[in-house]
């Protein structure tokens, strides 16, 4: 990393700037973490820090695979994830009704569901040439339908307690999906920067006929990376019914949007391309510690949408001011 | 010459085509479907959607969007009822409050978007958050009332015709003239084909963009408006829905999302389509949850259709 920087530096003229649109994002997670210790001292306590690291968990998931998704471009976007969340949430209270023994074969199905959805969205938009807003848009319709056909609109059954375990439980004093969401992020960083499948997603995103002189398959990395979005979306989906522990229809409402928020907010562009997983988390912790800060300091739960709009517009064109001077 | 026309406007033909199909189908498999009765409830129910429709067409003929669009119809419909309090005065004061701040919205939106150059997707998904917890601190139930002539701007009939058909079909009229006619239309054309071309050819594509947001929230305040007169309260949640619902309209009806080309009448018919599928589905007695599936098939099937005729 530090080597990368300094070939940068010397690269550039304008380093000053290329380091703020680099490492703007943490810059001001920083500024945030600080502001956030003066106003609340209760803040930096480490159970509320544990809190908010594991409330950030199911979002990071939807999150990594919404930042393939926007890496590959071409306007490339998940709006099914929700849907696919609060559906593999009551496929599994359905199934297992609270049983331990068939939590892996439910979660088997769990995930299948995900990366069948994901693969009938890159299809739609590989082959039938739709646009990524309208397949997907399109798809979260057609799940949400399923769903309420399936459940008959009253979600009912329990999730077993190994899954409450895994979404709320601790290893020593680390809660187990804080490891979870770590060992995906590895994974992540692992596949975009040293396989070639991370190098044709970042190829493809950069500039789609290049990537196809080179005899890259076009097609196949962009229907893989909308499974991988599923296939996270699926498995988001049973951290957040685990960790809400109650069956319910809405499960991860809203996470679709706020997942491309973290995504852009880390730096990834829709143009695709440019950013990566790291930047996604920490929008996804900057959302999540802006909620936290709300109700630390005892304001309304409603000030969360306030805070987090006005954070979203900010820091984004915070960032896009520096990354159009550079141009 | 005749095919040329026909070729240029491809995405409207078929638009027409599939509404056709739609309504001879449902007229042959339920008869309750052209009665007088029903198709004034349809037409009643086009207004809302319509009216946010259409300015969703203006943000993506500019190759942007409005997702802030749902929140501002929430926002109308609960300030209007709620400060007039079924109080006759105050109808007009609250009415010209409630579209300036709506524009005003619009405004901040297209200036950061044309200022700043984050997606759109991005500022006004932040502008929703904002607007949406700001009526949520306002209000979290349904609250308010209006006057009794305030029924008129979502029941009233002019000549037996109903008023919001009628005040819908007006403002269709001038989008479709503001686009085609004006200069200012040209500019939004121009401005989504190619902004940088467009910006080295003198259109100041910055005010062009911060207008079309104004636009679009002005459409989302009549909603609002038309909302709260048929509910006859305000509702913190009722916009939500028109979020996502006003863009499939402007995609069914051939407009695209990266921007230039489409237009509003294919929209009036990519409106007409939502419309009557749902009607026609609740005639034929399908479920709620069956409905969502085949709204969905249709959104990806007619989009796959025109996209493959355009390539």
């Amino acid at each position: 990393m530090q080597v990368a920087v300094s070939k940068r530096l010397q690269r550039s003229p304008q380093h000053i700037r290329s380091l703020f649109e680099r490492f703007g994002i943490y810059i001001f997670l920083a500024i945030l973490i600080v502001t956030a210790s003066l106003v609340s001292p209760n803040f930096l306590k480490p159970q509320n820090l544990k809190d908010i690291l594991n409330q950030s968990a199911a979002l990071g998931m939807v999150a990594i695979g919404q930042t393939f998704v926007i890496l590959i471009g071409g306007g490339g976007l998940d709006l099914s994830v929700a849907s696919v969340m609060s559906t593999v949430a009551v496929i599994m209270a359905h199934n297992t009704e609270g049983q331990n023994s068939l939590f892996i074969p439910v979660m088997g199905v769990c995930l299948l569901f995900g990366i069948i959805v994901g693969f009938i969205n890159g299809t739609l938009i590989t082959k039938r040439k739709v646009q990524p807003f309208m397949a997907t848009l399109g798809m979260m319709i057609i799940v949400q339908g399923i769903r309420f056909l399936y459940t008959k609109g009253m979600p009912k059954g329990e999730f077993p307690p190994i899954q409450r375990y895994l979404a709320t439980g601790d290893i020593g004093s680390v809660p187990t999906s804080i490891i979870s969401l770590a060992v995906m992020v590895i994974i992540a960083l692992f596949v975009l920067r040293k396989t070639t499948f991370g190098r044709k997603v970042y190829a493809i995103g950069g500039n789609v006929n290049t990537a196809r002189l080179c005899g890259y398959n076009i097609d196949f990395t962009i229907i893989s990376v909308y499974m991988i979005s599923g296939f996270m979306a699926s498995i988001a989906g049973l951290y957040l019914a685990g960790w809400i522990g109650i069956s319910d229809n809405w499960v991860g409402k809203g996470y679709e949007l706020d997942s491309i928020a973290a995504v852009v907010m880390g730096g990834t562009t829709f143009e695709g391309g440019r950013g990566g997983v790291l930047g996604t988390i920490v929008g996804v912790l900057i959302v999540m510690m802006l909620y936290n800060i709300v109700l630390l300091l005892g304001m309304p739960v409603q000030m969360q949408f306030v805070v987090k709009g006005v954070v979203i517009i900010l820091a984004t064109s915070f960032y896009a001011s520096f990354r159009r001077t550079q141009t | 010459m005749r095919i040329g026309l026909l070729k240029r406007h491809s995405a409207v033909f078929i638009v027409y085509v599939i509404l056709a199909i739609l309504i001879l189908t449902t007229g042959l498999l339920s008869d309750v479907f052209l009665t007088f009765r029903n198709l004034e409830n349809l037409l009643r129910q086009v207004a809302p959607l319509g009216f946010v429709s259409v300015g969703q067409t203006f943000a993506i003929l500019t190759a942007g969007i409005d997702l802030s669009i749902g929140s501002v119809v929430s926002m109308t419909s609960v300030l209007t009822t709620g400060m007039i309090e079924g109080q006759q005065q105050l109808v007009l004061p609250v009415l010209v409050l409630v579209f300036g701040l709506a524009i005003l919205i619009g405004f901040i939106n297209g200036t950061i978007i044309s200022k700043t150059g984050v997606h759109p997707l991005i500022v006004t998904l932040g502008m929703m958050s904002v607007v949406q917890g700001g009526i949520l601190l306002y209000t979290k139930a349904p609250t308010g009332s209006v006057p009794i002539s305030y029924d008129f701007v979502a029941w009233g009939n002019v000549w037996k015709i109903p008023f919001p058909i009628l005040l819908f079909a007006s403002v269709a009229t001038i989008a479709i003239i503001f686009l085609r006619l004006t200069v200012f239309g040209r500019y939004v054309y121009a401005t989504g084909g190619n902004e940088e071309v467009a910006r080295l050819s003198g259109i100041k594509t910055g005010r062009v963009k911060t207008i079309v947001y104004m636009i679009c929230s002005f459409t989302a305040a009549l909603t609002g408006i038309m909302l709260a007169s048929r509910m006859g309260m305000g509702d913190p949640l009722v916009g939500e829905r028109y979020m996502l619902d006003s863009i499939i309209p402007v995609l069914i009806g051939g407009t695209r999302l990266t921007g230039g080309v489409g237009g509003v009448a294919g929209t009036i018919g990519g409106i007409f389509i939502f419309i009557i599928l749902s009607n026609a589905l609740n005639l034929l007695d399908v479920t709620a949850y069956w409905q969502w599936i085949v709204e969905g098939l249709v959104v990806i099937v007619s989009v796959s259709l025109y996209f493959r005729q355009k390539r």
